[in-house]
């Protein structure tokens, strides 16, 4: 079967994974030490008030719990794909029986599944514990954070093997990274809900995909979003999925014939 | 001591050439620095739109301690990079061998292989930073002042070093330590903000184990009046003498116990 060989892919990735004890150890330390900090920071914000701009203590925490552990799902297959580009490793990835954006997107599931059991669980057990997370509002909004979660997932990695093309372009990957990941931890909520953002901001945030990545999910959660209008975000999302899934095959094959020429 | 001067502006010319070759990426590493920091600050500035002060420090006296940790870190992230890569580029690959063939101190070849052009950002923002922030809390300075300033600065800048080459020396036991540092590192992000929201823990960790409150918060202390905390400002060059004095020493051993199993 077509898929099959996909899933193979997936499978590998996550042994791969699992073999690498020192770093899942230490990114877990850095993502608890994040949480404290985040703990302590909003214990003295919220010091002498019981709500900023309507929004509540355990609210907040919530919210950054969340976000946070939304964090750890963002990239990793456009850092592949620029190392395959920048050894030359996708010469022969691309002469392999398989479309390399879709081997990269297997890989990608295989690590993120393996990240939700290894990291993400015990990570919110530990934020539970000592941080404190609110349920989530009501059973409506707790199914439609799983498929908001999803599809901001599924975003985050087509915008990452999009800045992974552009190394067809560039050296500084390194560069380019921060530079996506400094963007999108303003734009898409990742450190503060956008709601507390200036207005000019939140209307222009409304046009760009950033916020489909941490805020709509994070927010339908916490009841930031109104029942009324999720359904409509996570059409968004979708939306934003699908034309980012176009638009980084479009570029991937234009790229790619650019190098042929130039390899000539 | 001149003999090295030399070899480092050799170094550091090569290294000028090769950037110049790649002007646009130059520009993309800045610009890419520049963001990770405007992010923290945005961050920061939108909080204090729904706050007047946190936990009694107000967004300028917290911006002033944003760019002395700014700082300190440019001079490691400028000079100091390739320590980061100790295990990946020069232990697991082999390169140590070829440096220690060579009649010149190896961990001066490691860090002069490598200018990080990118910490160029970091050193612009972490200025701009740091005069908004004087200017706003009416500060005057001294030559004096500025005199301490630029220790205090370099101090927060040899803390980092410290840290850094202290748990990269792991990797000669265990290949990379790479992980172990970037864990460490992580630490180093409670330094931006007052230590004085934390619990005590935190903060005893911070001053007497991995001392990242000398980087940014503690030297801070010696430009605000009537704070506290003025014997730890004080303290701050000598901590980084010794954190250094110590990771050199470490690394030392390190180097022994490594040359004596190749062969």
């Amino acid at each position: 079967m077509r898929l099959q060989k996909y899933v193979a892919l997936a499978a590998s990735q996550i042994k791969v994974d699992m073999a690498y004890t020192a770093w899942y150890w230490a990114s877990m330390f850095s993502v608890t030490m994040r949480l404290f900090i985040l703990y302590f920071f909003w214990q003295a914000v919220y010091e002498n008030k019981t709500d900023v701009s309507g929004i509540s203590l355990s609210m907040m925490l919530t919210y950054a719990v969340l976000a946070t552990m939304l964090d750890q799902f963002r990239g990793g297959a456009g850092r592949e794909l620029a190392h395959l580009i920048k050894h030359g490793g996708v010469a022969v990835e691309l002469l392999r029986p398989y479309h390399l954006l879709d081997k990269l997107l297997a890989q990608d599931i295989g690590t993120k599944t393996s990240t939700f059991f290894r990291s993400t669980l015990p990570l919110l057990v530990i934020a539970m514990l000592f941080i404190g997370v609110d349920p989530p509002t009501s059973i409506e909004s707790a199914f439609a954070f799983s498929i908001s979660v999803v599809l901001a997932i599924l975003l985050a990695t087509l915008i990452d093997l999009l800045v992974g093309v552009l190394s067809f372009y560039t050296v500084n990957v390194w560069g380019l990274s921060v530079l996506q990941e400094a963007i999108i931890t303003i734009m898409s909520g990742a450190i503060i809900p956008l709601t507390l953002f200036p207005d000019w901001f939140q209307t222009i945030s409304l046009y760009l995909p950033f916020a489909s990545l941490v805020y709509v999910p994070v927010a339908i959660y916490t009841g930031g979003i109104d029942a009324s209008a999720i359904w409509s975000s996570i059409l968004i999302q979708l939306a934003w999925v699908g034309a980012f899934f176009i638009f980084v095959r479009l570029l991937f094959a234009y790229a790619v014939r650019k190098v042929t020429v130039f390899g000539g | 001591m001149k003999r090295y001067a030399k070899l480092y502006w050799l170094y550091a010319k090569n290294h000028f050439k090769v950037m110049m070759e790649y002007r646009m990426d130059f520009l993309i590493g800045v610009l890419s620095v520049f963001g990770q920091q405007f992010a923290a600050l945005f961050f920061l500035s939108i909080v204090f739109q729904h706050i007047e002060s946190l936990n009694g420090w107000g967004f300028y006296e917290i911006l002033f301690i944003y760019g002395i940790a700014f700082l300190g870190r440019a001079v490691h992230h400028i000079f100091f990079d390739n320590l980061w890569t100790i295990g990946w580029q020069y232990i697991r690959t082999g390169n140590l061998d070829r440096i220690l063939m060579r009649p010149v101190n190896p961990l001066f070849q490691i860090v002069a292989e490598r200018v990080q052009q990118d910490g160029f950002g970091q050193l612009l923002i972490g200025g701009s930073v740091l005069w908004l922030a004087s200017n706003e809390l009416g500060m005057t300075w001294s030559m004096m002042d500025i005199l301490v300033l630029l220790i205090m600065v370099l101090a927060s800048g040899m803390i980092y070093i410290a840290v850094n080459l202290f748990f990269a020396t792991f990797s000669f036991w265990m290949i990379d330590s790479l992980p172990v540092v970037f864990a460490v590192f992580s630490l180093s992000d409670f330094a931006r903000y007052p230590m004085t929201i934390y619990s005590k823990v935190i903060m005893f960790v911070l001053t007497y184990i991995i001392p990242f409150g000398f980087t940014a918060f503690y030297p801070a202390m010696y430009f605000f009046e009537g704070r506290g905390f003025t014997m730890f400002a004080l303290a701050t060059p000598f901590v980084a003498m010794l954190s250094l004095v110590i990771a050199y020493r470490f690394w030392l051993y390190g180097l022994r116990a490594f040359a004596s199993t190749g062969s």
